[in-house]
């Protein structure tokens, strides 16, 4: 009787020590977790500001007059592997995709890539493939954002 | 003599000694220190997380609804300030532009020769083939009438339905202009003159309190005065996070691309959910902050 009031009596050392490193293992995973959302969703924020830089490009290629007597800079064709597009100035071939707010921290940076080629048709208009590429790097990854589409003259 | 013996055995067995006490202590002490600072560190990063995912979703809802409806319009949209009132040079706080409902409406010619100047009615008459009907004009809408001495406007203040044409499968409608034709469109009735169906839409970053909406206004014409821009029931909100320091709350500007003019539109999103507590606790705003520059272009405007 007396050795099973011992046994019930209190816990042992050992006993808090294995809930304290329990409790250790669930801190450390939750904190985890918590950081890998965080930077998940910065990666989704990324991801997002890359994509409006390419649709931009994407949507200034479509509207932008294109006739016979005038071909923008934007609709000149390229080689198959594309030239470098930089549309946010500085002259320094690369496009800022997130600055921060103090306007000097850029979060994430990459190379815009302006593919345009002629494709061949049995009416043999002008009509040209346009696609723009930006390839960037953000914490040690790298992704490539790149949409496509099909521009006609207007006359 | 033996029960006393044997309880004060018990006793001795049963308890904590000092050090044990000190030690068990000891680990609660670190215990606790270590989920203050657990849940300390979890609050932090449960507030940046919440502030990076609604900064980052309501600049995705911006985009797409600002995408969406400009790639609808039907004009160069015009710059306006918070008024209402047209901004001559950019940047501006909102825009407005005549949204695509569709066409063609052939018009009627009364008199074989066309509208008159000073013209406040017309007939007009579109295909109700399920494959290419345009809406029914409403109240509210305007017509754009292709003329060559310059595209002519007019709001609509009435339409009515007239008698359906079964036999062609049309509909003719009887319209009422807000204002007379300023000029007169001619045309012969050999030819036939069609209209295109528009309506008045308007996006406007209004300051409130601490944080700017982005305001989606479905009727902008007329435009409303000031009773009616703040009527909560004239308007949608896209987002309410918005920045209100200066130059980030007027994001609209006309850019010149070769002979083209584009909006640009440069968005500055503050998420303000947690905005005080992570003061300091972030470098340069990095989960509440998110600023995004994309061009809007029109479906159809003036090339210029």
């Amino acid at each position: 009787m007396l050795r099973r009031l011992r046994s019930c009596a209190g816990i042992l050392l050992i006993e808090a020590v294995v809930a304290a490193a329990a409790l250790a293992l669930v801190i450390v995973g939750a904190s985890q977790a918590l950081l890998i959302a965080n930077r998940m969703a910065a990666t989704s924020r990324i991801l997002t500001a890359a994509r409006s830089v390419v649709q931009r490009n994407i949507d200034t290629a479509l509207t932008t007059t294109f006739t016979q007597a005038s071909t923008p800079a934007i609709l000149a064709t390229t080689g198959a592997n594309g030239s470098v597009w930089d549309d946010d100035g500085g002259a320094d071939n690369i496009v800022q995709i997130s600055v921060q707010d103090n306007n000097t921290a850029v979060v994430a940076s990459g190379v815009l890539t302006r593919t345009v080629v002629a494709l061949a048709n049995a009416d043999n208009a002008v009509v040209l493939q346009v696609t723009f590429s930006l390839t960037y790097t953000y914490r040690g990854r790298t992704d490539t954002v790149s949409m496509t589409t099909i521009r006609a003259r207007d006359d | 003599m033996t029960k006393m013996k044997t309880l004060h055995h018990y006793r001795s067995q049963s308890g904590t000694t000092l050090a044990e006490t000190m030690v068990y202590a000891l680990i609660g002490i670190i215990i606790s220190c270590i989920a203050y600072t657990f849940l300390t560190s979890t609050t932090q990063l449960y507030a940046k997380n919440l502030s990076l995912v609604h900064s980052h979703s309501d600049m995705r809802s911006v985009l797409d609804r600002t995408l969406n409806n400009m790639q609808r319009g039907n004009s160069l949209p015009v710059l306006i300030d918070t008024s209402g009132a047209v901004v001559a040079t950019p940047p501006s706080a909102g825009l407005y532009y005549d949204s695509y409902r569709g066409d063609p409406y052939v018009i009627t010619n009364p008199s074989g020769n066309g509208l008159a100047a000073g013209t406040t009615t017309a007939i007009l008459t579109s295909s109700m083939s399920a494959l290419a009907s345009p809406p029914a004009p409403a109240v509210g809408d305007a017509i754009i009438i292709s003329n060559p001495g310059g595209d002519v406007r007019v709001r609509l203040t009435a339409c009515v339905a007239g008698t359906f044409d079964s036999t062609n499968n049309r509909q003719p409608y009887t319209v009422t202009f807000a204002t007379a034709l300023a000029s007169a469109i001619s045309w012969t009735s050999a030819e036939t003159r069609t209209a295109t169906l528009v309506h008045r839409e308007a996006f406007l970053v209004v300051p409130v309190s601490g944080y700017s909406e982005l305001r989606y206004f479905k009727d902008f014409e007329p435009i409303p005065n000031a009773a009616g821009l703040a009527n909560s029931a004239n308007y949608t909100v896209i987002t309410k996070q918005l920045s209100v320091l200066t130059g980030e709350m007027t994001p609209f500007s006309i850019a010149t691309v070769g002979t083209d003019k584009i909006v640009k539109a440069s968005f500055f999103a503050r998420c303000t959910d947690y905005s005080t507590y992570l003061n300091n606790r972030q470098a340069n705003e990095f989960n509440t902050f998110v600023r995004v520059n994309t061009s809007l272009s029109s479906r159809l405007r003036p090339q210029q």
